[in-house]
């Protein structure tokens, strides 16, 4: 069930349209503060395990990240955030290019969607 | 014969292009036993740890943290094993992506890398044994190389072509060294990439090409050094997103040197690397 959600969600988040009704619309801004929320974000260019844990620490730099996992299979990283944390999608992507990848699309939700890649 | 077994760079055998984030570090130790022929035996501890300075720089310092060889000798008749036993020389390398191409759940990257081998090891612990039996070269090195990877989730590719130019030590210079590798992972397990899965198993097969120049002392021509080596590297590799395991054989399919009966037998490596993190980088 989850992991059909989820490839919605990267299969939306990559086509840049919104599809999973539980995912509020907001767009993608400097100014895209979050309070207590969950992103979803397209990373390209991670193919392999081993890629994945320098992404995750990178994410986990970013002040008020409480946690990052990554599905390698749909290139789709979930942060969560301490509540009343602000975070800019400028932060999100910051942390993307220093991990070395591409950013894609991201989404800002309420809602909890399963953990993907582990980081150990 | 060629003038060191040098066995493995910051892939399996090589480095490759793959991205490594700012502030990542990998520590690698990777033991290296290579067999030649006529009693000839290589066992070599490397250490390597790749940085990432920055998005697009990496730092790789690999070093030959201890070096045995052995080698059977006649002496008064009789076959003694001599040993050469010490540490080896540290190469310093420069990689910086240059091209970078990214989809989801793939990559391909170009990064050209330049290199200083620093003579930091031990040239002459065994004076019974020739200087390519010494743990170290006693040589300076620059190297320049290109390096690409093409990453999806199902398979890797890796190449590299580069040249590495040795400037005389104490008296002894060790050839020029011109590499070609090419490296193809396939992933066995699972057979589908899905969440929550803790690592991947590869099969690897990768291929090395050395071409050495001749060796001289004093400037004149060494007899028997120099020569072409051609590997083809079959191995497993399991890769978690914080660590790995691999073991690959090193096994000749051509080889010729100048004078020099001492052929490569075959070798086998042991590959281990640890991914860390710091704040720190540019």
């Amino acid at each position: 069930m989850f992991s059909s959600v989820r490839r919605l969600v990267a299969v939306a988040l990559s086509c840049g349209t919104v599809l999973h009704p539980g995912m509020s619309a907001i767009a993608a801004g400097p100014d895209n503060a979050t309070g207590g929320r969950e992103a979803l974000v397209i990373v390209k260019g991670v193919a392999t395990p081993f890629s994945v844990f320098g992404l995750l620490s990178r994410f986990r730099q970013i002040p008020g990240v409480t946690g990052a996992t990554f599905d390698l299979s749909q290139g789709l990283a979930d942060l969560t955030f301490k509540p009343g944390a602000v975070v800019s999608d400028h932060d999100i992507r910051e942390a993307i290019r220093n991990a070395s990848y591409t950013p894609g699309p991201i989404r800002w939700q309420n809602g909890t969607v399963q953990a993907g890649h582990p980081a150990n | 014969m060629l003038a060191a077994p040098s066995p493995a760079r910051a892939q399996l055998t090589f480095p490759g292009a793959s991205p490594i984030s700012a502030g990542n570090v990998i520590v690698m130790a990777q033991p290296t036993m290579v067999e030649q022929t006529g009693g000839f035996q290589s066992t070599i501890g490397q250490g390597v740890l790749v940085y990432g300075a920055s998005s697009n720089l990496a730092l790789i310092t690999e070093s030959n943290l201890l070096v045995w060889n052995l080698a059977d000798a006649m002496s008064n008749g009789r076959t003694v094993r001599l040993a050469a036993v010490g540490t080896g020389d540290t190469l310093q390398e420069f990689r910086y992506t240059v091209f970078q191409r990214d989809g989801i759940g793939s990559t391909f990257r170009i990064a050209p890398l330049i290199g200083v081998t620093f003579p930091t090891g031990m040239d002459n612990v065994n004076a019974q044994l020739p200087h390519d039996l010494q743990p170290a070269t006693g040589n300076w090195a620059v190297r320049g190389a290109v390096t690409s990877s093409w990453q999806t989730l199902y398979w890797n590719a890796e190449a590299e072509i580069g040249y590495d130019n040795r400037f005389p030590g104490t008296d002894y210079e060790f050839g020029n060294q011109f590499v070609a590798d090419a490296a193809f992972h396939y992933v066995l397990w699972p057979r589908q990439v899905k969440p929550g899965i803790p690592g991947e198993l590869f099969a690897s097969l990768e291929t090395n090409f050395y071409s050495d120049t001749i060796n001289r002392l004093h400037g004149q021509s060494v007899p028997g050094t120099g020569g072409q080596l051609w590997l083809i590297d079959p191995g497993l590799d399991w890769s978690t997103p914080r660590y790995g395991v691999a073991l690959t054989a090193l096994l000749p399919v051509a080889q010729t040197s100048y004078g020099n009966g001492r052929r490569y037998a075959f070798g086998l490596l042991l590959h281990l690397r640890l991914s860390l993190y710091t704040p720190y980088h540019w």
